[in-house]
């Protein structure tokens, strides 16, 4: 049997930024990921018809690529969107690259809700700072929003659905900041600048937008790091001292093998990480790997997304453009007169394209069909602009991924089924968002709104929280640095660490962690504490 | 299945008669209706994956009627209120089939050039947009520190 010194699994953000961190213990690393590479010139924006592409979609029961597990989410208030690649849900993700505040790891704290995290902002920082470097991170310093930092690039353009945002946050007195943002605006690290294909959503042919595909694989195969495509990962194995040993996997076509490692690390996001270790069961762990909390799966939180669209009088930039722009963090630190605890953020969506801007009306139930259609759809294409909230979800054990009973994936491994309901919290907080955004529109000049509707079902980008870390057993999976409480030599990477959701969108922080991770790794190898 | 008896199929016929009543084509913009055989063909492909649901729904609305022909008999008028009321009531179902036209008939390039937009794909030729007026930042910028230590 093969024998690998660490095995990573998934090869989406997270497994990118610590297969790099670790490449230079010059170890044999090994990540399998399920997806194969994506070739940019075949992705939709590159050929016509681009907004009609199933097999782009980023839900995984629309796909049903053959690098897909489904995902039965009938029990759940919003649906869970992702992509299996090299890259991860990185090859959809609009880029929007905010850190989490300081508050965010201190929220029992200062709120005396959930649980603080194990860690501080001030312990990620440097790992945020050398992500957002690797990355290519635009955006702008100053903003009093959050503790000084220094984009590596100049922010995306305004434009004009970002400048009549603007006048409605300048109107209200409420704050507004460009965007932190892992695209391009000027040529950097040998990828393109951005070009404004307005399709962030659907990959970036252009390739400037920081998908891990692009910018931490290049480089961790470059120093040593063997990445193999099209390998589903579908148990982790253990031994007779109860660490792990390694895993069985199917190579392309189905064919089982099984490989061997000293480290096995797991990076499969909220959902993919769960269902790993809940299908990884054996003698010692018969309910799940790692799972002698019974957390594993629980306390599933997604950021519920509210939307307004804005239609003005005028032309914004529609399909033209990044997605995002500016952002909004007026509402995100705490203000119990508001009548929830904790908060959310604003973010824009610039515009969509035609056939989206469809869609958006038909979903607003604002398109009329027969004589009348054509003059209405011409109302509103180019005019919308979307005022977005990020809403912070907490953790409840009720909401949970659990094993799917009935469906299973192309190798016959069980998929993920998952509950979820929105908490009394996070309804007042989104009812309360909504309203402000309503009021925005209304400051922007909006003539009309469109959707006005949270929480939104098809935006669960977010998947958080169900491996969580924490200082002991009781309350978690994995200890302050990722390492299993049970297994001491099985780590979790990816968002599933996740104590709390914060309001903003997780990417930077669940890399800013990997790469923490790696960090605490290599140190505790070096005076060999590592498995203590 | 042949592609002629798909073509041929009541069910075919219903979901073209049904696509054509909920955008006709226009002579003022100068566009076909969705039943235009070139936007049709995409429809068609890409409600495929979900043949049984859809086929179901298409029966049950023809079923309420009597039958396929006898709702296909309708006439103009009559026919789109009942896909109108069919579209407003059985939404869910019937959400496949719209989302399905909609992408076929916004990606058709005859209708992109009467809305002014390229039928080309946007890469690699991109778009311009403007930088926008930044001073609007000036009152944010003067604003003091709005976060919570941690
Ligand atoms: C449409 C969309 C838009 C988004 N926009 C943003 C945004 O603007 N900003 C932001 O911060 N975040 C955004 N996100 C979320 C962001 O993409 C994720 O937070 C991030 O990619 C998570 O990183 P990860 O490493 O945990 O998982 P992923 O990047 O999803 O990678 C996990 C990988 O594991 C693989 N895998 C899973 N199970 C197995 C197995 N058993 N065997 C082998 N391989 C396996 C998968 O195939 C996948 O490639 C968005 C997501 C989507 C879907």
């Amino acid at each position: 049997m093969e024998q690998v010194d660490v095995l990573i699994v998934g090869a989406g953000a997270s497994a990118a930024a610590f297969a790099w961190a670790m490449a230079e213990t010059r170890m044999h690393i090994v990540c399998l990921e399920q997806g194969d590479w994506v070739d940019h010139k075949t992705y939709p924006i590159a050929s016509p018809a681009w907004e009609a592409r199933p097999d782009f979609s980023n839900d995984p029961n629309v796909r049903q690529g053959p690098a897909d597990y489904p995902i039965d989410a009938r029990r759940s208030e919003i649906a869970p969107a992702n992509f299996n690649a090299v890259g991860g849900a990185t090859i959809l993700y609009a880029g929007h690259f905010p850190r989490f505040h300081p508050s965010d790891f201190r929220v029992r704290t200062l709120d005396g809700v959930a649980d603080d995290w194990p860690i501080s902002y001030a312990t990620l920082e440097p790992f945020y700072e050398l992500n957002e470097r690797m990355m290519g991170v635009s955006g702008l310093a100053g903003d009093p929003a959050y503790p000084p930092k220094q984009p590596v690039m100049p922010p995306l353009p305004l434009g004009k659905s970002g400048a009549a945002l603007a006048r409605g946050y300048n109107a209200l007195g409420w704050h507004w900041w460009p965007s932190d943002c892992a695209i391009n605006t000027v040529e950097y690290d040998g990828r393109a600048r951005c070009i404004n294909l307005g399709a962030c959503g659907l990959g970036c042919a252009q390739g400037a937008k920081a998908s891990v595909d692009l910018t931490y694989w290049p480089a961790a195969i470059r120093a040593g790091v063997e990445l193999r495509p099209g390998r589903r990962v579908r148990e982790i194995t253990v031994d007779d001292h109860g660490m792990a040993s390694g895993a069985i996997y199917h190579e392309p076509g189905g064919a089982v093998r099984r490989i061997a490692a000293h480290i096995v690390v797991v990076a499969c996001n909220g959902i993919g990480t769960p269902r790993l270790l809940l299908n990884s069961v054996s003698p010692r762990f018969p309910d799940g790997l790692a799972n002698s909390s019974g957390l594993v799966g629980k306390n599933l939180m997604f950021h519920p997304y509210g939307v307004v669209d804005a239609v003005l009088d005028h032309a914004l930039d529609g399909n033209r453009g990044p997605y995002k722009g500016i952002a909004s963090h007026q509402f995100y630190e705490t203000d119990l007169s508001r009548g929830f605890v904790r908060g959310f953020s604003f973010e824009m969506q610039r515009g969509y394209g035609p056939a989206a801007s469809a869609l958006v009306a038909l979903q607003a139930g604002a398109l009329p069909w027969g004589a009348q259609h054509h003059d209405a759809y011409r109302e509103l294409i180019d005019r919308t602009v979307s005022i977005v909230a990020v809403c912070e979800d907490l953790p409840e054990p009720c909401n949970e991924v659990t094993l799917d009973p009935e469906q299973t994936d192309a190798d016959g491994i069980p998929g993920a089924r998952i509950h979820y309901t929105l908490s009394e919290n996070s309804r007042r907080m989104m009812d309360f968002a909504l309203d402000r955004g309503r009021e925005l529109a209304a400051a922007a000049g909006a003539v009309r709104l469109l959707r006005q509707m949270g929480p939104a079902r098809a935006a669960g980008f977010h998947l958080m929280g169900t491996a969580r870390m924490g200082a002991s057993l009781a309350n978690s999976v994995v200890n302050a640095w990722g390492r299993s409480h049970d297994v001491k030599n099985l780590f979790i990477i990816d968002g599933s660490l996740f104590v709390t959701s914060a309001a903003v969108n997780p990417t930077a922080t669940i890399q800013a962690l990997a790469l923490y991770i790696a960090s605490e790794i290599k140190a505790r190898l070096s005076n060999s504490t590592l498995f203590d | 299945m042949t592609d002629q008896e798909i073509q041929d199929s009541s069910e075919t016929q219903l979901i073209r008669r049904m696509v054509g009543s909920l955008i006709p084509a226009s002579r003022n913009h100068g566009i076909p209706a969705a039943d235009d055989p070139l936007i049709l063909k995409r429809v068609l492909q890409a409600v495929s994956r979900f043949q049984a649901p859809l086929t179901a729904e298409l029966r049950a609305l023809a079923g309420a009627h009597g039958s396929p022909e006898a709702l296909l008999a309708l006439d103009a008028a009559d026919f789109g209120e009942v896909v109108a009321r069919a579209v407003e009531e059985r939404i869910g179902a019937l959400g496949i089939l719209l989302t399905a036209v909609l992408q076929a008939y916004y990606t058709d390039p005859r209708v992109l050039r009467s809305l002014g937009k390229s039928p080309d794909p946007p890469f690699p030729h991109g778009n311009d947009i403007a930088q926008g007026d930044w001073t609007l930042l000036d009152p944010v910028r003067s604003r003091p520190p709005l976060y919570r230590d941690g």
